[in-house]
């Protein structure tokens, strides 16, 4: 029995032990190199020939909490060896592998996924290697397309909104998680890794198209971009129309815009149209037909939301055509607006076009009549209306109002029936004094014809007169 | 030096008794850089190089900053202009040229003086204290030098000699604009942008053409060194050209900077075109 327990004993010490040193984290060394020892040194700045204001400082306590905290600066800082550092030694490749291993398959992790999707993409052209700090100045002053570093800078792991969250989800990761992975690193490695995708890592709606507002809302630098539109033949080079340059303006004015606009996050945010899948960095223009934009995709494109799940359907092939860059709502203050003849195409553009001679004729006749026509003393023509109708159709002069209400107000009241009373003697009748007060008359006249009653409305306006 | 600058004042009060110079204030004012200015002999040699340097100057114009973001998070300290004299012409992040220096000498210039690396009199013994150009009480440096334009100066305003009567303060922080400032005698050895010889300078200039342009930079250059001190004079444990423990810096700080392991890094370099293995660093 002694025996039993102890081997019991054993075997659970055993498996304890082995899984405790099993899954341990190999700790690393952020800073073997020793560039901190300078880098993280405040005030290291000089002007450059150029003037631009040039900083070797970099904030340590940032970059060891920032998503490269854990990456030596060699891994992306290959070639560096000297003091003086050669511009070209501190070139780095966004696409290169890097020491740190992903956590899942333990293999080196590298962005080169991404890399190969950005450059197939509309932004292509931008650089992905070659980067220095050295040449943000010849990037900005010579290259259209943006730069990996132009939307991405070495943000904090934990966006600091959060970090409360996190805190207290990675308590209970030590619990759940840390029977089996155990110690320190791993933790504080690996499992906050995996945490912080839970947590909320990738961006929001609001952060995309903040990212894409930086450059598609300066119309300045908009304005000098070349578009290259895909050709069978060859390729099409045009300078950006004002379509182009007021996307960012058009796309405001939409219901997806004022959605997030109001934190309503079922809006549509630039890249949920533009970069729908694979690593959202695969932007081609609308005329390529790979395009998530292109018109034969934009169904497929709408119907990925819970909202436009009906853009598929035969019967809703028009929905498909909401303009969602629509000039047409633009503010007309814009200085870049009435430049834009393509605002020609619209429909309502077309329609005034078609009624602009219709327009000019009975505008010209109307006006040439009133201060160029003949005039009879006395009588004013009025060209449109009652009054014009009953003179030029009907043939007779427009009734004064003044008049009308006087005579209305002449007309007495109907009398109220007289109570019977008992006969008195026989006295001789009042004379009438209106019309209206006469007795009726004979039932055997008849009634007049049409064209009797016009005579006699025609006498009796004659009458009045 | 020193005697010079006794024998002025005994003939400058002289005179005063007899009435004769008026202007005896702003005279017995003036700092030791004012007095080697004016000593100051231009040969044709330094007067040909300063009318070159003129000659060939071209204005700098500071860029805005770049669209293009950086992709590390910096950690530069404020550019705060101090009240200093050499900042009416130079920048207050002076140092362009050498690669290899450029970025810890204009570090060092956020909280140290031009004077006290590039004032370095021969045979005159400079004592350095914090200097607050903006105003801030720093303990004495200012106090020293109101008296002094008030020609009540204090005999006892030597910060070394009595520096028992002075408690040390700790380090200003950078974003004041205060820096370690060289003084002689209790007085500063430096002239501040405000000074009436500033001003004087400055007029002068605007109205001189390059020939007499070129004798004014001359003249306030001869007293200065272009080269700065060693690293070692300061970041040492013997014989420091600053004294840390006055100027405020505790046991730790003292020793951090005494053996700096930059300094020792940089103590490699033999000559201007040398590149080391930074591997060395940690060594």
């Amino acid at each position: 029995m002694q025996a039993r327990f102890l081997f019991i004993l054993l075997c659970n010490i055993l498996c304890i032990s082995g899984l405790s040193t099993s899954v341990h984290g190999i700790e690393r060394q952020p800073d073997p190199d020793g560039c901190f020892s300078c880098h993280a040194l405040e005030g290291l700045d000089y002007f450059d020939t150029t003037g631009v204001l040039r900083t070797a400082s970099i904030n340590k306590q940032h970059y060891y909490s920032s998503l490269h905290g854990s990456v030596p600066c060699k891994d992306c800082h290959r070639k560096i060896e000297h003091y003086p550092h050669k511009v070209e030694n501190g070139e780095v490749d966004c696409g290169e592998s890097c020491h740190v291993e992903e956590p899942s398959q333990g293999e080196p992790y590298s962005h080169q996924y991404v890399v190969k999707e950005y450059k197939n993409s509309v932004h292509g052209k931008g650089w992905s290697e070659d980067l220095t700090g050295g040449n943000r100045l010849e990037e900005a002053s010579h290259q259209q397309d943006p730069s990996c570093r132009q939307c991405h800078s070495n943000d904090l792991y934990i966006d600091p909104s959060q970090l409360p969250k996190f805190m207290k989800d990675f308590d209970h990761i030590d619990g759940e998680c840390g029977s089996c992975h155990q110690g320190e690193v791993w933790l504080g490695q690996f499992g906050g890794h995996i945490l912080r995708r839970f947590t909320g890592s990738r961006w929001n709606k609001h952060e995309h198209n903040k990212m894409c507002n930086t450059c598609h809302a300066d119309h300045a630098r908009m304005a000098e971009v070349v578009r290259e539109i895909p050709n069978k033949d060859k390729e099409i080079k045009e300078k950006a129309d004002a379509r182009f340059i007021l996307s960012s303006d058009s796309y405001a004015t939409t219901l997806h815009a004022r959605l997030l606009e109001t934190n309503v996050m079922e809006g549509a945010s630039c890249l949920d149209c533009h970069a729908t899948d694979g690593f959202r960095h695969g932007i081609l223009p609308d005329e390529d037909a790979g395009s998530s934009t292109h018109t034969d995709q934009l169904a497929d494109t709408c119907a990925q939301s819970a909202c436009h799940a009906y853009a598929t359907h035969p019967l809703n092939k028009p929905f498909v055509k909401t303009d969602l860059h629509d000039l047409d709502m633009v503010s007309v203050n814009n200085d870049l607006a009435p430049r834009d003849w393509s605002r020609l195409e619209s429909g309502w553009v077309k329609a005034f076009i078609a009624l602009l001679p219709i327009i000019i004729i009975l505008g010209g006749t109307s006006i040439w009549s009133r201060y160029f026509g003949e005039k009879k003393k006395g009588i004013v023509f009025s060209e449109i209306g009652g009054d014009a109708f009953q003179e030029n159709i009907i043939g007779r002069k427009p009734k004064k109002k003044k008049a009308t209400k006087k005579t209305s107000k002449a007309k007495p009241k109907p009398a109220p029936a007289p109570a019977p009373a008992p006969a008195p003697a026989p006295a001789p009748a009042p004379a009438p004094k209106s019309k209206s007060e006469l007795p009726p008359e004979p039932a055997e006249q008849t009634k007049p014809t049409p064209i009797q009653s016009a005579s006699a409305i025609h006498k009796g306006d004659e009458n009045e007169k | 030096m020193k005697n010079k600058r006794r024998a002025h004042r005994v003939l400058f009060s002289l005179l005063l008794s007899f009435g004769l110079i008026l202007p005896i204030k702003p005279l017995l004012a003036a700092s030791l850089y004012q007095d080697a200015v004016e000593q100051a002999q231009v040969s044709d040699k330094v007067l040909a190089q300063s009318l070159k340097q003129i000659k060939e100057h071209k204005e700098f114009l500071s860029a805005d900053p770049l669209s293009v973001p950086p992709f590390h998070k910096r950690a530069s300290l404020p550019k705060v202009k101090t009240k200093g004299f050499c900042t009416t012409c130079h920048l207050a992040l002076p140092h362009q040229k050498d690669v290899r220096s450029r970025t810890f000498m204009n570090m060092h210039a956020t909280y140290i003086a031009c004077e006290t690396c590039h004032f370095r009199p021969k045979g005159t013994s400079l004592n350095y204290a914090w200097l607050a150009y903006e105003g801030v009480n720093t303990g004495f440096p200012l106090t020293a030098r109101q008296s002094a334009q008030t020609s009540e100066k204090s005999a006892n305003s030597n910060p070394s000699s009595h520096s028992s009567q002075f408690k040390p303060r700790p380090p200003l922080a950078p974003q004041t604009g205060a820096r370690i400032a060289p003084f002689f005698e209790g007085d500063l050895a430096l002239e501040l942008k405000t000074s009436p010889f500033a001003k004087l300078i400055e007029q002068e200039w605007k109205s001189s053409d390059e020939n007499q342009k070129a004798q004014i930079k001359a003249r306030l250059h001869i007293p200065l060194k272009k080269e700065g001190p060693p690293c070692t004079q300061c970041h040492s444990s013997q014989h420091s050209m600053l004294d840390f423990g006055f100027l405020g810096a505790t046991p730790t700080r003292q020793k951090e900077i005494e053996t700096n392991i930059l300094v020792r890094f940089f103590d490699r370099f033999k000559d201007d075109d040398d590149t080391i293995r930074i591997d060395q660093l940690l060594q």
